[in-house]
């Protein structure tokens, strides 16, 4: 039976290539200079890289990094340009810019983390169940995901905020639930061509079960266009996260988001252009790297996850 | 031909059906009584109960989702809470500013993207494509409200310019008024628009480019740019009707971040308005209007693709 390994090592073995299968630290070895290979090869993907890791570096120990407490008051300086003491400036009531930035990359990067992670895992199993059962089952999950993608994408993340209320969770759920049907249609479709495999054909008429044949057999092999989804997921829901505290129907203030932040900021571009500025850069710059990232994982494994980054503007 | 139209528009049933439920399950999930929204805060107990029979809350939700179905056959969508007027008239006021955005929009994006799209395919590999695949990357990183700010923040505040904050004007009434006034929302969402049609542009385009046909008009000695712009975009430009088709349906939608960012009085800034103020009659209203539009253009763009493409409509007629 050619049951097949693991997605890493498809994926390695893909990548060098006909090279013998290497023992699991040799693997891990060649994996490493494999990567090494890869950004060499895609330059801007590896600043991304660079970029996100610093970025959620400072995130995570936001408080130790961060120059000044986030929500720290300072009248006498207030809506102040970049300077020594304040890298990014500072807001209306004088609180220091970088620091809310940093603080805000926690609200950013968590949503992201939370809505892929379980609208990745979420509707990656509805689409893997949809694909290997074909019949009114999986067409009934399927026709639920065409709802979904039916409605506008910020639409229905402001309408499920609204429902909710103001704040992170409701906008963290809202952004994952729209994020789920991308995630449905590319696991069934990948399923279903993946069932067509020969290793799966002759796994089954060498009497595997239905739980092997899913569990073990097609869903590893499947999930790799998953993957560069879960990029572009993740940069689609910092920006629709940003887009409703913009909004006023996500995180509200004090909190330091970003969006929140470029709101606020908005109203004072007159006496300080870096306010709205400094956030709106970094988020950019956060979202440019992960799809940066995402299309040379695209390039490398190959898969189109194009269309779901088009649902964006609004 | 008319077998796949019949078949599309069936299919259009069950959205329609999911978005009415959705949309009318949504008063009464909203935590708070809707009620309290007509009455304000202080009001008897009778005067709420009065209110609720008027409103039909009353009733069972099975009954009132019936009734609410049939008032909107009948175009009857029910009347604001805060404003009291019927939000069919709140929508029909609305519309005209987000037709002009969305038109304004697509002319930007389209008279961008397929050059652009052309140009990157036709030299695929050089620093023109290098450079376009950077825009189409940054167009679709810059959140719309980033790039509404920065055009404030240069042509509103340091050029003075434009306002700051954008108003309607019908084109026929003033054009150049309508364009002052139109320009930046339009700008800023049409410079997302313009990478996503590049991307697709270019990506069809050397898909097609690669294709035998071409090779040999090449060999027979067709021009390059005859090649390019007559020859292969024919084909190309098929698989971007969709995504035209998409993204027009979308903002017919209104936008409601770039609308909101300038202050533009279209659908998007009424659905949002609605949702601030909790006036959840407007904001079912508007919501399902905007799915019927959405779906309705969806499936005429996919009528226009079958109709235009050759294949499907050999396959259907016979």
């Amino acid at each position: 039976m050619s049951a097949p390994d693991n997605v890493a090592a498809e994926e390695i073995s893909t990548m060098t290539q006909g090279a013998n299968r290497p023992g699991q630290t040799q693997r891990f070895r060649s994996g490493l200079s494999r990567f090494r290979t890869w950004a060499a090869n895609e330059k801007p993907a590896a600043v991304a890289i660079g970029f996100l890791v610093l970025l959620s570096a400072a995130a995570i120990m936001a408080p130790i990094v961060a120059p000044y407490d986030p929500l720290q008051q300072d009248l006498g300086s207030i809506l102040e340009g970049p300077s020594f003491s304040h890298p990014f400036g500072t807001d209306e009531l004088g609180r220091d810019m970088l620091s809310r930035v940093i603080f805000g990359g926690r609200i950013s990067l968590a949503t992201a983390a939370i809505a892929v992670a379980i609208a990745g895992s979420v509707g990656g199993l509805a689409g893997l169940t949809a694909g290997y059962i074909e019949r009114a089952f999986g067409a009934l999950i399927m026709r639920f995901m065409d709802f979904l993608l039916a409605v506008p994408g910020i639409l229905l993340a402001i309408t499920i905020a609204a429902v909710l209320g103001n704040g992170f969770w409701p906008a963290t759920i809202a952004v994952t639930v729209i994020s789920i049907p991308a995630f449905a249609r590319l696991a069934r479709a990948s399923v279903l061509s993946t069932k067509q495999e020969e290793f799966v054909q002759s796994t089954k008429s060498a009497g595997a079960g239905h739980s092997y044949l899913m569990f073990r057999t097609i869903f590893p092999n499947a999930l790799s266009p998953l993957i560069v989804q879960a990029s572009v997921a993740a940069a689609t829901a910092i920006l629709l996260e940003a887009a409703l505290s913009f909004l006023g129907l996500g995180t509200q203030p004090p909190s330091p988001s970003w969006g929140t932040a470029m709101a606020l900021g908005k109203s004072y571009l007159k006496q300080s252009i870096w306010y709205a500025l400094m956030p709106g850069l970094v988020l950019t710059a956060t979202v440019l790297s992960i799809d940066t990232i995402g299309r040379a994982m695209q390039r490398t494994w190959g898969g189109n996850a194009l269309n779901s980054a088009a649902g964006r503007g609004g | 031909m008319r077998r796949y139209l019949g078949f599309r528009m069936l299919q259009m049933i069950p959205i329609v059906v999911f978005a009415s439920i959705g949309v009318f399950l949504m008063i009464h999930l909203v935590p708070g009584d809707p009620v309290l929204t007509v009455t304000g805060l202080e009001a008897s107990a009778e005067q709420m109960e009065r209110v609720r029979q008027e409103m039909g809350f009353d009733q069972p939700l099975v009954v009132q989702y019936f009734n609410w179905v049939g008032q909107v056959f009948s175009g009857d969508l029910g009347n604001s809470l805060v404003s009291q007027k019927p939000v069919s008239e709140l929508i029909a006021d609305r519309m005209p500013a987000t037709i002009q955005l969305t038109i304004a929009t697509m002319a930007i994006g389209l008279g961008l993207g397929i050059p652009f799209g052309l140009v990157s395919a036709s030299r695929k590999g050089s620093w023109i494509d290098k450079s376009l695949a950077g825009y189409s990357s940054l167009s679709l990183a810059v959140p719309t409200f980033v790039v509404g700010i920065v055009f404030i923040l240069v042509f509103g505040v340091t050029l003075e310019w434009l306002p700051t904050a954008s108003a309607y004007i019908p084109f026929w009434d003033d054009p150049g008024g309508a364009l002052k006034a139109t320009i930046g929302p339009a700008a800023t969402l049409g410079f997302f628009v313009s990478g996503v049609i590049a991307r697709f542009v270019r990506a069809s385009m050397v898909e097609v480019l690669d294709l035998d046909y071409i090779r040999t008009a090449r060999a027979k000695g067709v021009g390059e740019a005859k090649l390019v712009y007559k020859h292969a975009f024919r084909a190309a430009s098929l698989p971007t009707l969709t995504i035209v088709g998409i993204q027009f349906g979308t903002f017919l939608g209104g936008s409601l971040v770039t609308e909101s960012v300038f202050n533009y009085p279209g659908i998007g800034r009424l659905i949002l308005s609605a949702i601030l103020n909790r006036d959840f009659v407007v904001v079912q209203g508007s919501v399902l209007v905007v799915v019927i539009i959405f779906t309705l253009v969806n499936l005429v763009t996919d009528v226009l693709y079958s109709f235009l493409n050759p294949r499907i409509r050999a396959g259907s007629s016979g």
